[in-house]
This record gives C-alpha cells, sequence and structure tokens, in this order.
C-alpha cells in the first residue's frame, strides 16, 4: 500500500512537471523569458560554431545586451553540418524555424515580433535563404527587423578555386610545406558542398533570394593591403579581400529608414621576413579576425542601437 | 567518393594551413600561385641547392637595368605590376647588384639567396632575397631584407 502511494505521488509530480512545461510552452514559446526585447540572434560562418561568439572575450555582447530594449539570445548553431550549403535542413530552413518561433515568442509577450541577425560569413548566406522562408502562412522576412553582416560572401568566394593547385602543389613539394603545420587546418574541405557553392556565379548562388525589400541591412567588410619590401622600394599592392572573402562581395548592405548600408574596415600588412610567417589572427581586418575588432564591435553595436531607436 | 578523388581530398585537406590557405590569400591577385605560406610560424630550414646559372644571370641583368620593365620582370607577376605603377627605384642609379649564388637555399616553390649591391659611392649593401617559382619554372623576387 504504501509503495501504491509512493508511486501515485511521482505519478503526480510528473503530471504537474508536464503541464508547467506546457503552459510555459504555450506562454513564451522558444524564448518565454524575452517579454517585450528585442532578440539578438548571433549566426556564424563556414565549418565554425557558435563559439566564435562566445569563446572569445568580447565587450560586445555586453554592450548589445546594455542597450535597452534587446536580449542577445543562444546563437544559431549548425555546426555539424558546417561544410554543407545553407539550403540544408540544418542550415537555412533551421534558422528560418528559429527566427520564426522567436518571433511569435516576442508577439505573444507584447514584443515588437523582430529579431534582429547579426551574421558572420556564410551564416549571412543562410540568413538570406531564411528571410525567404515561410513559416505558417507567415513570411519569415516579417519577422526580422535588421541584418547586420560581417564578412558575408553576397557573390561568392573565388578561394578555394584560386588556391586549389598552389595547395596540392606545396603539400606534394615536400618539407617544410607538408610538416605539422600542414595538418592545423585540415578541417577546411575544399570538397565540401559549400566551397563548391561558394564559387562566383555558381549556379547555387544565382539561386539564393538577395535581401528583401524594406529590411535595413548593415554589411561590414574587411580589407588587406600588403606592403612588400624590394631593396630600397616599397612595394604597396591592395588586396581587396580579407584572405577569404572580397571586400566588393561583402560590401552588399541596403539602407532603410536611415538604417543599414556598408563599411569597410581595412589593414596594412608589412610583409616580414620569412620564414617568420605572421599569425593570422594579428591582422585586424583577416576574415575571423573581424569579428574581434573592437571597431568591428562598435559598429555592429552602434548599428543596433540606431535600429532600436527607429 | 573514387580513390583518386579520395586522395586528392586527403592532399588539399592537409594543405591550408601551410599557407595555401592563408598566406597566399594575402598576396595580390595574379601573384597568388607564386607565394609560399608558413602562417603558423614555423620554422623552415632549407636545404642547399644550386641555383641554375641562367637564373642568376637573369635576375642579376633584370636588376642592374636602367629599365623599370626590365626590372619588373625579375618580380613576381602580382609584385611587378604594382611596381611599374609606383614610382621608387629598386636600387639607385647606378648600382650593381652581384647575386651570390653559392648561397642558395630552396624548397620548391621556396627559395632564398644573398646578393650584393655595389651602391655608386662605392658602398656595399648585402641582402637576402626571397625567391618563389613561377609557372615557367623560373625563380621570380618575392621580397628582400636586409642581410649582414
Amino acid at each position: 500500500m504504501k509503495r501504491l502511494s509512493y508511486i501515485a505521488a511521482a505519478l503526480a509530480a510528473m503530471l504537474t512537471l508536464v503541464a508547467a512545461r506546457s503552459a510555459s510552452a504555450q506562454v513564451g514559446g522558444c524564448l518565454p523569458n524575452v517579454d517585450k526585447r528585442v532578440p539578438v540572434l548571433l549566426v556564424h560562418g563556414f565549418r565554425a560554431s557558435k563559439r566564435v561568439w562566445l569563446d572569445q572575450p568580447s565587450p560586445m555582447l555586453p554592450a548589445i545586451e546594455a542597450i535597452e530594449g534587446t536580449q542577445v539570445v543562444e546563437p544559431f548553431d549548425y555546426e555539424k553540418a558546417g561544410h554543407k550549403w545553407v539550403t540544408d535542413d540544418l542550415i537555412g530552413p533551421a534558422l528560418a524555424d528559429k527566427i520564426a518561433c522567436m518571433a511569435q515568442s516576442s508577439r505573444e509577450q507584447g514584443g515588437k515580433g523582430k529579431v534582429i541577425v547579426v551574421a558572420h560569413s556564410m551564416g549571412g548566406l543562410a540568413t538570406r535563404f531564411a528571410l525567404a522562408e515561410s513559416r505558417n502562412g507567415h513570411k519569415v522576412s516579417d519577422d526580422v527587423g535588421l541584418v547586420v553582416t560581417i564578412a558575408t560572401p553576397n557573390t561568392g568566394s573565388d578561394f578555394a578555386r584560386d588556391n586549389l593547385d598552389l595547395a596540392m602543389h606545396m603539400c606534394l613539394s615536400g618539407p617544410p610545406f607538408t610538416a605539422g603545420a600542414c595538418g592545423a587546418i585540415a578541417g577546411l574541405d575544399l570538397f565540401a558542398p559549400a566551397i563548391q557553392a561558394l564559387a562566383t556565379n555558381s549556379p547555387q548562388l544565382a539561386a539564393l533570394p538577395g535581401w528583401p525589400v524594406g529590411i535595413p541591412v548593415r554589411a561590414l567588410a574587411g580589407n588587406i593591403t600588403s606592403h612588400y619590401n624590394l631593396f630600397l622600394a616599397k612595394v604597396t599592392v591592395p588586396n581587396n579581400h580579407d584572405t577569404l572573402v572580397p571586400t566588393g562581395s561583402a560590401l552588399k548592405g541596403q539602407v532603410v529608414q536611415g538604417v543599414g548600408g556598408t563599411r569597410e574596415f581595412g589593414c596594412d600588412w608589412d610583409w616580414p621576413a620569412l620564414p617568420e610567417w605572421p599569425h593570422i589572427e594579428d591582422l585586424p581586418c583577416e576574415h575571423t579576425a573581424l569579428l574581434r575588432n573592437p571597431s568591428v564591435q562598435q559598429d555592429v553595436i552602434d548599428t543596433i542601437r540606431q535600429y532600436m531607436q527607429t | 567518393m573514387n580513390s583518386r578523388r579520395k586522395t586528392i581530398a586527403i592532399v588539399v585537406l592537409i594543405v591550408l594551413a601551410a599557407g595555401a590557405a592563408l598566406a597566399v590569400a594575402y598576396g595580390p591577385s595574379g601573384m597568388l600561385a607564386h607565394l609560399p605560406g608558413n602562417p603558423l610560424g614555423v620554422t623552415t630550414t632549407l636545404p642547399m641547392q644550386t641555383m641554375p646559372v641562367v637564373d642568376a644571370q637573369r635576375l642579376e641583368q633584370a636588376l642592374n637595368s636602367a629599365d623599370r620593365n626590365e626590372q619588373a620582370s625579375a618580380l613576381v607577376p602580382g609584385l611587378a605590376g604594382a611596381y611599374m605603377a609606383q614610382d621608387q627605384p629598386l636600387l639607385p642609379p647606378g648600382a650593381q647588384l652581384r647575386i651570390v649564388a653559392e648561397t642558395f637555399q630552396a624548397s620548391s616553390p621556396y627559395g632564398r639567396v644573398r646578393a650584393e649591391a655595389t651602391m655608386p659611392d662605392g658602398n656595399i649593401s648585402k641582402y637576402l632575397l626571397h625567391l618563389v617559382t613561377g609557372q615557367n619554372g623560373q625563380w621570380q623576387i618575392l621580397m628582400t631584407e636586409g642581410a649582414q
């Protein structure tokens, strides 16, 4: 008898829990505590993960969070499909699901029903895909108030195509190029579906919808200028890329009601004597280092603040 | 994926750190096929080789020429264009450069060799030339640094 009462109590507790969770889901959806704040969703790029936003000490996220009326939410993470093209179910469509759900939560709690998206690299293309989707008869583009892209290859990046031959040549050329350094970035798969799709004029890129009219897009890009010592001369070579993405490809923004537009972040690189090659992260306008660049971070903060004031 | 494609994929996966990916990408357009790379700072000790006499002579002749087009032919293509677009001389007029071919070290496609420039005032300036092989197999200058 005593045993039966234990079971009954346990069942009652479980039912209470289920009921509570169900009520919570009905009220808040996927963002039960967003209230009237505007969710800020971060989207990483090719072969990355949400750790690009979280692992590095950065004043950007607290600064965004400090803007009145915003809430930085758990970043969108598609690490397991990070080498695939943005049409993959785990990327673009999943991002559309997440945005729609968050906007719904916002609406239910009396908020604007809008999401701010901050995307790095291919994350911006995933966002373009997601914004063209509909969920429950509702356009996802109606759920987004602002997009900020950092180094997004809107018109493609030919990095893989341009470097494949040389890369193979170097790896086959013997030490020192085949040494341990070669293995360090082995995760970047040049045959990945995303790499193929990222090529300029690829059919996949051509099929990707553009930015919807009416959403401000702030597009930030890096541009490295190299300087080479040649005897008494110093020769300057504008690269017009951030190592991976052409500057022009990343500068695809649009202004809506005074918010959005484009900005280029340049940096200079004095080529040091070989073989003491530079550490890539020392360049503040390099593709990934842009995320740690204080000027870029401040631009993101200022853009969000500006949007929140409209 | 067939075995050839798999082999290629494996090779490619090994690649990018070596700077094909990163250091190379810093290079100017048109120079991408010439830059070596080692962005992780791996110290390289290059094996001694013999510099082809024809390469040493060609480089000396180009660098000692008064013709900027001729001088530019000693540089990797991406730098040659940039050099021509600027107004700085590589060496003062009248300077004579001699490549010390026996100091040549290389691990293709990257090499380096010492050079001595006798300036018009008789002083000698020493340089280390960093070279890469172009598509035609000729050594070309990527950059230089002062040497002792």
